[in-house]
């Protein structure tokens, strides 16, 4: 039996006379890939810059019909003299571009110094260029906001050589203030006694009204310098009538230099009038700094000797047997991997793994079949691998050992074709828990920001805060978290905006929160997870949910390991905390109403493939409100997620206040994209552009979703060829 | 009113001042990111001293009785001495010797297929069909495949066409003595040139193989 476990044990060498070969390849690997990302998208009309309002494309404050590259992420902050607008964009699909904005405006209403508004927009690219004619775009501008942007048109634009791009395009709204040629149909014109809540789609008045013309060239001087002159159809007329804007002409002009492959630095001329300079910096999801990653090299698989294949003698041996075990775990901890379970059986090994530390399964799974071909005596032939998460077992894999000692140097999708998923409980034949494994403690203490965005106020509010954190799996499924804070310093405390709500304050309450600097219990939890059946897994959470809310949260989904769908359903008891983040309660009791004890929901998710992702939600929301949750992301293989989502329940527009209705986005970037070590850390922020008491959900950490699906088969699947890394 | 919680990652600045700490595993805190974020940027390649990388091969002869290679990434002007770690059938993965950083490289015939941890590592690669031709020291064609993964660990399969002529016989380092086989080899956007020392008995003692787009040349040459 050979039993090389470490890899140090595989060198022999001395220490001294070490080349330092790790940071060299490393440095250069980073350099080239950040590099490459970018450069692959050259043609089919796609560009990295962005205009005024934030979305790509080469002119001033017209829109082209120009895409960004797929999946690109940009942040475009362009101001000139009082007009200010950030933009987050995102090329949701080669052929559709999303946008959330929020601009401020100084001196355009009497009420506010700067009037900060928020809005969305979409690009739908109908046509592609071909070698004779046009890329052609539709698109709707502040189509969910107040409207004092909107606007829509219709572009086409045409590259001309590699470095011209003509546009021409018919526009409304907005874009047909100037310059019109007619139109059909009458439309609201923008005043903002009409503005209302806002939030209201009016698809009535989409393509109404005058119709603008308008056009315009960019350059491309160099690679790194462009150029580019518009003729435009917004005549500003809500800015002009406000007194704050005026223009001699309708020519725009803009020198743009590129600063990196995705960033880019405009400065522009507007009407005649005005300078400006416009910030545009681009992330790209697909182009992973270092693809691959960096970690470590994986153990090599140890092939058997051929004549030792028929040696049981082991089997026999208690003695041997622990042997094994110790040594497996051994092997296993040098991947960073935990082995919980492990049965052996004549020619089968049952193993059960817990990974916390990579993100993608398939190379925790790749790591630990060659962990075992390292460990196993020569006899066993058979390997099951099951992934456990939150002590539950998720799924099993099973492998043959003579497969992996054949596909270790072939292409992965050979191994893939070699592995059977199947749900652990069909499976059955799990292996018995190893001693010692539980309870398991971790701990962490680090800094941490609570943001308030969008306040009219004060746009930006925030509070740095130090958290100690720590939790204890108590294995089979018990787990115990708890996590406090302490305010280091910040200005959450200084909003002054109390809720106007009238339906129960479920989280309009949030600057009542941030009044306290006295240390506060962020959570404080008790969770068994727990099989109940194949395909199903149950929850139930106990204490300190979350800021606002303690309780019992109780789950079940239904998910067979190979599935496309899942069916969800929670259901929560829940009481309000006291203001000041201790143990208190407060009563059900707000100004504008009671708050219910109980909330849930029904939620379907599918995976449509090709990492479009949607999730339906229908139930009763924390201020009693009854309705629908659509939330549709795209996710990328590496962990990346960006996605939006929007909430309409049985309160009216109305009642729900500014806004209309719940809605925003949300973005997961993973750590290890980042800077290639494997860590599951992927932080996600949510972005609302308002957050009121309508559609409001209680905040559950380790929902069933997200808690078994990194372990099923299409998940571990989506990124197969990280199995041989 | 809107909170919107933005996690660690985002707010960098506000945090680098403030320590962090874990007794948990792969637990990144801002500050090692920020860190290490810093370091990638200045890093630059360095030619390693001749001097020192001969140093390192007489302290492996000396040490060792196995095999031993010398390995050189031009791009990157990385420089190790190779010492075998594991052998699955014809292919055999080395790792460096006198250093314990967890990098591998693994080679059919003398010829690199494969990396682990070098960053945009070849996850595998086909070569059969080229060595075939290459081994019997005759001119010949051969289609190989190499396989790396891209940023959504999707594996990109890189085929090239190859053309292998025959060259002079060569002496290596006054005692190793083979063909110069040289083969030109057409991706869909490049072309490369490999080339490959063969000895009497088919086995290639050094090569010069383009082993990826960020990777360029590899070179490997048997030391014992």
């Amino acid at each position: 039996m050979v039993l090389t476990r470490s890899w140090k044990a595989l060198e022999t060498g001395e220490q001294s006379m070490t080349i330092r070969l790790r940071n060299i390849l490393g440095a250069v690997a980073i350099v080239t890939g950040a590099m490459g990302a970018s450069g692959a998208y050259a043609n089919d009309l796609v560009t990295t810059l962005t205009n005024n309002y934030g979305t790509p494309g080469g002119l001033i404050d017209m829109p082209t019909a120009e895409m960004a590259p797929d999946a690109q992420i940009s942040t475009t902050v362009s101001y000139f003299d009082g007009f200010s607008k950030s933009t987050l964009s995102f090329q949701v699909a080669p052929w559709l571009t999303g946008s959330f904005r929020y601009a401020g405006t100084r001196d355009l209403t009497p009420q506010f110094d700067t009037f900060y508004d928020r809005s969305f927009d979409l690009r739908f690219r109908i046509f592609k260029e071909t070698e004779y004619s046009p890329a052609i775009a539709v698109g709707l501008q502040d189509f969910l906001g107040t409207g004092v942007l909107g606007g829509e048109y219709i572009v086409a634009t045409k590259s001309v050589g590699s470095r011209l791009r003509l546009t021409a395009g018919l526009g409304w709204g907005r874009f047909g203030s100037n310059n019109s040629i007619g139109g059909f149909g009458t439309r609201t014109p923008f005043n903002f006694a009409g503005v209302g809540t806002g939030g209201d789609v009016s698809i009535s008045n989409w393509f109404k009204g005058d119709i603008g013309l308008f056009g315009g060239f960019s350059y491309e001087v160099t690679n790194k310098l462009s150029f580019a002159l518009e003729y435009s159809s917004d005549s500003y007329d809500t800015e002009r009538r406000a007194g704050i804007f005026n223009q001699s002409t309708a020519v725009n002009a803009r020198v743009t230099y590129k600063l990196a492959p995705d960033a880019n630095l405009s400065a522009f001329y507007l009407h005649g009038k005005e300078f400006g300079i416009n910030l545009a910096i681009a992330i790209n999801p697909r182009g992973m700094p270092v693809p691959g990653g960096l970690e470590a090299a994986p153990l090599p698989v140890a092939v058997r000797d051929p004549d030792a294949a028929r040696d049981l003698g082991w089997a026999d041996q208690p003695a041997a047997r622990a042997q094994v075990a110790k040594s497996l775990d051994e092997t296993l901890a040098l991947d960073e991997i935990d082995l919980i379970r492990l049965r052996l059986e004549g020619r089968a090994a049952y193993v059960g793994i817990q990974n916390e530390t990579y993100d993608r399964t398939s190379q925790a799974l790749g790591r630990t079949v060659r962990a075992m071909t390292r460990a196993l005596p020569a006899s066993v032939e058979d390997f099951h691998v099951t992934l456990y998460t939150k002590g539950i077992p998720a799924s099993t894999v099973s492998f043959s050992r003579t497969d992996i000692e054949r596909l270790e140097h072939k292409a992965s999708d050979e191994a893939l074709a070699a592995a059977t998923f199947r749900d652990s409980l069909r499976f059955g034949n799990l292996p018995e828990p190893l001693p010692g494994k539980f309870p398991r403690y971790g701990w962490s203490i680090y800094p941490f920001t609570r943001i308030s965005l969008f306040d009219p106020d004060e746009p930006l509010r925030f509070d740095v805060a130090m958290r100690v954190q720590g939790q204890a799996e108590l294995g089979r499924g018990w787990m115990a978290r708890g996590a406090a804070s302490v305010k280091l310093f910040g200005n959450l405390d200084q909003s002054n905006r109390l809720s106007n709500s009238r339906i129960p304050r479920v989280r309009s309450d949030a600057a009542l929160y941030a009044k306290s600097d006295s240390p506060r219990v962020d959570w404080l939890t008790l969770t068994k997870y727990q099989r109940l059946a194949p395909d199903y897994y149950g929850r139930v959470t106990l204490g300190y949910l979350e800021q606002m809310y303690a309780g019992v949260s109780t789950e079940v989904l239904w998910r067979p390991v190979d599935s496309r769908i899942a069916i969800g359903a929670e259901l929560n008891y829940v009481r309000p905390r006291d203001f000041d983040g201790d143990f208190g309660l407060r009563d059900n009791n707000t100004i504008s109403g009671n708050i219910p004890d109980f909330n849930g929901h029904a939620s379907v998710y599918y995976d449509f493939g090709g990492g479009y992702h949607a999730q339906v939600d229908a139930g009763r929301y924390l201020a009693g409100d009854w309705g629908v949750t659509i939330g549709f992301d795209r996710e990328f293989a590496n962990g990346w997620k960006v996605g939006a989502f929007a909430t309409k329940t049985d309160v009216s527009a109305q009642d729900f206040g500014e806004g209309s209705f719940d809605k925003g986005i949300r973005i997961t970037a993973p750590i290890s994209w980042l800077f290639g070590k494997p860590t599951q850390q992927a932080p996600t922020a949510v972005i609302r552009p308002l957050t009121r008491d309508g559609g409001a959900r209680v905040n559950v950490t380790g929902r069933l979703y997200e808690t078994v699906r990194n372990s099923h088969e299409r998940d571990t699947v989506a990124s197969w060829g990280k199995f041989w890394r | 009113m809107i909170a919107a919680s933005l996690p660690r990652l985002t707010l960098l600045l506000c945090a680098m001042a403030l320590a962090a700490c874990s007794n948990q595993r792969s637990s990144e805190n801002v500050f090692s990111v920020a860190k290490t974020v810093i370091q990638q940027r200045r890093a630059q390649p360095v030619t390693p001293d001749p001097q020192v990388v001969q140093a390192v091969v007489t302290d492996a002869l000396s040490n060792t009785t196995g095999p031993l290679a010398l390995y050189a990434l031009e791009d990157r002007k990385a420089v190790a001495v190779l010492r075998p770690i594991a052998r699955n059938g014809d292919y055999q993965t080395w790792a460096s010797y006198g250093s314990s950083a967890r990098l591998s490289a693994t080679t059919l015939n003398g010829v690199l297929v494969s990396t682990r941890g070098l960053g945009n590592d070849l996850m595998s690669s086909r070569v059969e069909p080229l060595l075939e031709v290459v081994s019997r020291r005759e001119d010949g064609v051969a289609t190989i495949q190499q396989r790396y993964l891209d940023g959504e660990n999707q594996i990109v399969n890189l085929k090239s066409d190859c053309k292998i002529t025959r060259g002079e016989t060569e002496t290596l380092g006054g005692s190793v003595s083979g063909v110069r086989m040289t083969a030109e080899c057409w991706q869909a956007d490049r072309s490369v040139v490999n080339s490959y020392l063969v000895d009497a008995n088919g086995t290639v003692v050094q090569s010069r193989h383009w082993a990826g787009p960020t990777m360029g040349y590899s070179s490997i040459q048997r030391l014992r």
